[in-house]
């Protein structure tokens, strides 16, 4: 008699609590955020602040188009409440799978919890010739728009956007957290202005056809790609003739993306005497790569250093 | 002019630009200037030495090692690279070249003699059939490589890309390093020749000469990875198998001595090469590889081996038939004579 | 004193577990013929093995020529009971003759010597096919390749010849050639011979060795029924 009178009132009262009562009243439930690439994983954070638990899908050094299916991408997507992409069908080949078999209604495609951060760009490189014969095409245009160092503001307002119709409650500190962003990349891109200054009208070659967005910023023209279409591989009479294409048009830089192969890069190199630089794809990439500003920050320095001498 | 008499000069205006396209493609590719020549000497090595070898493997009847020993070598190099990572060297940096194929030939050398010793001591352990432990070890080596490319542990992704082989990205140092592979190959395999030809013929007999037999095998064995390591690093694993085991298809329906196997397999494999790359060189828009082109040229070749050897067995059945039968009718004349 | 082409002494041999021989002691002269019949797995094809050096006696001592069997390896021709052919090998009578002059020393040698093409062809002229030295070995008959692997073991000039069931695939003719042959070559050189072909040793031979895991040697006439029975029912 003595127990239950003493436990039932102790029962009733931590039944009628209300949910997470555990956790302070500031923090509240925090939003699952799952980003495609890490440079989305690093706006999110960036903007999210302590409101969101971030993770990403690719790793930075793989191709973007093919980043290896495993079973725990599916366990994050099916936690997620939140799924940032880039969109114009740049995750095409794996993520539309794996989405589907995660069986998460809420970050399907047109969903709300479904984020596209290119909403809104105007596409580069749209084609007007489709088919399996011009490679692995984008019929929407070219996806790489993270590495547009003027795409940051519209990326990142696009996941503030998503991330407050997914959690309200947390809108003014959203819109904190981006103004303080904005700031910082209006700082920063001023100084990749000053150094495209530098950049503008060089010439280069890259293997495949990422750079559109960068070279736009910087002023950079692209001769050719070592691929002769995308996705497709280098063949004898395609390297041959960019070969010659690099020395008729005096090209002295060569683009190489770390998923990509150093040796034929080398090989082209030596035969043209450009130089090879390593530019990264995504956030992680190359060491220096740990946020997104300092992805556009590597990328622009090695530039800047290719063509020094 | 009349319309019939267009469209005839047209074709005929075709015709003389396609020529020209090709024999303009021939020259190119014939001009010591020619871009891509380190990657023409490299085929063309390939195409000489490793149907040699491959004789070897066909005869020895160890073909499903050309499968498993590739990826053994490609888990090999693999590991050099972790190797060097965890060392602190960046095997990827150019100024490591040197170093990178020294290394990764021993690395893979290493990998494929475990992949050898552990084949040798399952079949003689447990009498498990040869074939079944290769394709073993193939499977786990293969499985092996995707865990490293995963892992992030070995530096720089693209550099596994090495692994797979690109014919066109041939450097100085990469040819140098096969030539001098594969003309030391050449020279011990034929040097060796009666000596190794006894072994795969008769190995039970070698074993109970006063030929050193044990070492003998040791060499055999050394000449397959070598070239393997050698070549797979140049060419890629597909390459190297088709050239160990095709231009050997091509010729044993017709070879009846060792010396006619040997240059008979050298040469469609030379051919080959060269044919294969000039047909990824000419084509400009089908973009065929340049190991595809030249395994699908083998491919015709073996096709048309067969298509010989079964016309010759028939041309030869028949004569025989005719012979019995007029020997037959000889007889059945003498009869109603 | 006759110098011993072989001689067992004392051997005992089991494979792991399974004993085979048991202190047997056998000997054979440089001008002997040998014949060793017996039933299947009575330990005759171990005795050859013994000789040859593949395996070492758990007991007992083999020697050759006075010396231990790895010594005397080239003083060997041996003619195997299975022959694992491999049809698609394109090689011919003289190459595959040339193969028994690999156990003499200059074995690294890349071209074939003219004192190896020489024995060659002499063991191929005591075996009757030089005709066919150039053949495609794979267009030879049964009893012609056998021949032939006499021949390869004849290259190396042996003193003494080991032969396991020379005669198990061929047909009566070639087996009858086969026999006149190696009694021809045992004018001089010491032939040891397994065989269950008990109409040669009874025809042929004096005495013969009965291996059924210990050794006893008897004239072919005081051979029993039963030792006859048993060797010839797994032949």
């Amino acid at each position: 008699m003595k127990a239950t009178t003493l436990l039932l009132p102790l029962i009733l009262a931590l039944t009628m609590l209300p949910p997470n009562a555990g956790a302070s009243e500031k923090s509240g439930k925090k939003l699952m955020v799952i980003a495609s690439i890490p440079d989305f994983a690093d706006m999110a954070r960036e903007i999210g602040g302590a409101h969101v638990t971030v993770e990403s899908m690719a790793n930075g050094t793989e191709d973007v188009h093919a980043v290896a299916v495993r079973p725990s991408l599916a366990a994050k997507l099916a936690r997620a409440d939140v799924l940032i992409e880039m969109g114009l069908e740049n995750e095409h080949a794996w993520l539309p799978a794996l989405v589907e078999v995660c069986s998460n209604q809420k970050i399907r495609s047109g969903r709300q919890g479904d984020i596209i951060a290119s909403e809104g760009v105007v596409p580069k490189d749209v084609p007007t010739n489709v088919g399996r014969s011009q490679g692995e095409q984008h019929p929407a245009g070219n996806p790489h728009v993270n590495l547009g160092p003027d795409m940051g503001r519209l990326m990142a307002q696009n996941i503030a956007k998503g991330l407050t119709a997914n959690a309200p409650e947390y809108k003014a500190d959203f819109e904190a957290n981006l103004a303080k962003y904005l700031e910082k990349l209006d700082v920063k891109e001023k100084e990749w202005r000053e150094a495209a200054a530098k950049l503008k009208g060089v010439k280069f070659v890259s293997h495949h056809p990422d750079m559109a967005y960068f070279a736009d910023f910087l002023g950079l023209e692209e001769v050719g790609t070592v691929e002769p279409k995308p996705g497709i591989p280098p063949s004898s009479s395609h390297t041959a003739a960019l070969i010659e294409e690099m020395k008729t048009q005096g090209v002295k830089v060569i683009v190489r993306e770390p998923q990509y192969s150093e040796k034929l890069a080398n090989e082209i190199a030596s035969k043209t005497g450009a130089k090879v630089v390593k530019l990264t794809v995504m956030v992680g990439g190359v060491p220096e790569a740990k946020t997104w500003i300092d992805m556009i920050d590597y990328n622009i320095q090695a530039m800047l250093e290719a063509i020094k001498g | 002019m009349p319309l019939a008499d267009a469209r005839g000069s047209e074709l005929e205006r075709l015709r003389i630009i396609g020529e020209a396209n090709v024999l303009q493609k021939l020259w190119e590719i014939l001009n010591l200037d020619f871009p891509l020549r380190n990657s023409l000497y490299a085929s063309l090595l390939i195409g000489a030495v490793v149907p040699l070898v491959g004789v070897h493997l066909v005869l020895g009847r160890r073909v499903i090692m050309a499968i498993a020993l590739p990826q053994g070598a490609t888990l090999g190099v693999a590991l050099t690279l972790l190797a060097g990572a965890m060392c602190g060297v960046n095997l990827s940096d150019q100024a490591h070249e040197t170093m990178f194929f020294g290394v990764a030939l021993l690395g893979a050398l290493l990998l494929m003699a475990l992949c050898l010793l552990w084949e040798a001591i399952q079949h003689a352990r447990f009498a498990i059939a040869r074939d079944a432990e290769s394709a073993g070890i193939y499977a786990i080596a293969a499985a092996g490589v995707m865990a490293l490319a995963a892992s992030r542990a070995v530096p720089e992704l693209g550099m596994l890309n090495v692994l797979s082989g690109e014919i066109l990205a041939v450097s100085d140092q990469n040819l140098i390093w096969l030539a001098a592979g594969m003309i030391t190959v050449t020279v011990v395999l034929l040097w060796l020749r009666h000596a190794l030809i006894a072994l795969l013929f008769d190995p039970a007999l070698m074993y109970t000469s006063h030929a050193p037999a044990k070492v003998l095998s040791f060499v055999n064995n050394l000449l397959v990875c070598t070239t393997i390591a050698l070549g797979g690093m140049s060419a890629g694993p597909l390459c190297i198998f088709g050239f160990l085991i095709l231009p050997s298809l091509v010729l044993l329906p017709f070879a009846r001595s060792m010396a006619v196997l040997y240059a008979g397999a050298s040469l469609v494999g030379l051919l080959c090469a060269f044919g294969g790359f000039y047909l990824s060189y000419l084509q400009e828009d089908w973009n065929v590889p340049v190991s595809a082109a030249q395994l699908l040229l083998l491919g015709c070749a073996v096709l048309i081996s067969r298509l010989c050897a079964t016309a010759y067995g028939l041309l030869r059945d028949n004569a025989q038939a005719r012979a019995q039968t007029n020997g037959n009718n000889g007889g059945a004349a003498e009869q109603t004579a | 004193m006759d110098e011993k082409a072989v001689s067992w002494q004392g051997v005992s041999f089991a494979y792991g577990a399974v004993p085979v021989l048991r202190d047997v002691t056998l000997e054979a002269g440089r001008k002997d013929f040998l014949c060793l019949i017996g039933p299947n797995g009575g330990g005759k094809t171990t005795l050859l093995r013994l000789a040859l050096g593949q395996l070492r006696p758990n007991q007992g001592t083999v020697r050759v020529f006075d010396q231990p069997p790895e010594a005397a390896r080239q003083e060997i021709g041996y003619v195997p009971q299975h022959f694992q052919y491999d049809p698609q090998f394109p090689v011919r009578v003289l190459d595959v003759v040339l193969m028994g002059r690999l156990g003499t020393e200059q074995w690294w040698h890349p071209f074939h010597r003219k004192p190896d093409i020489a024995a060659a062809f002499e063991a191929l002229n005591e075996v009757r096919l030089q005709d066919l030295a150039h053949r495609p070995f794979s267009r030879l008959s049964g009893g012609q390749r056998q021949r032939v692997l006499i021949a390869r073991s004849l290259a190396a000039q042996p003193r003494l010849l080991l032969l396991d069931e020379p005669t198990a695939s061929v047909d009566a003719a070639a087996e009858s050639m086969i026999y006149e042959l190696l009694q021809g070559l045992n004018e001089r050189i010491c032939v040891v011979m397994v065989t269950h072909d008990l109409v040669f040793v009874s025809k042929f031979m004096q005495t013969a060795a009965y291996v059924d895991r210990e050794v006893e040697r008897y004239a072919v006439k005081d051979l029993t029924d039963r030792m006859l029975r048993r060797s010839a029912a797994q032949g």
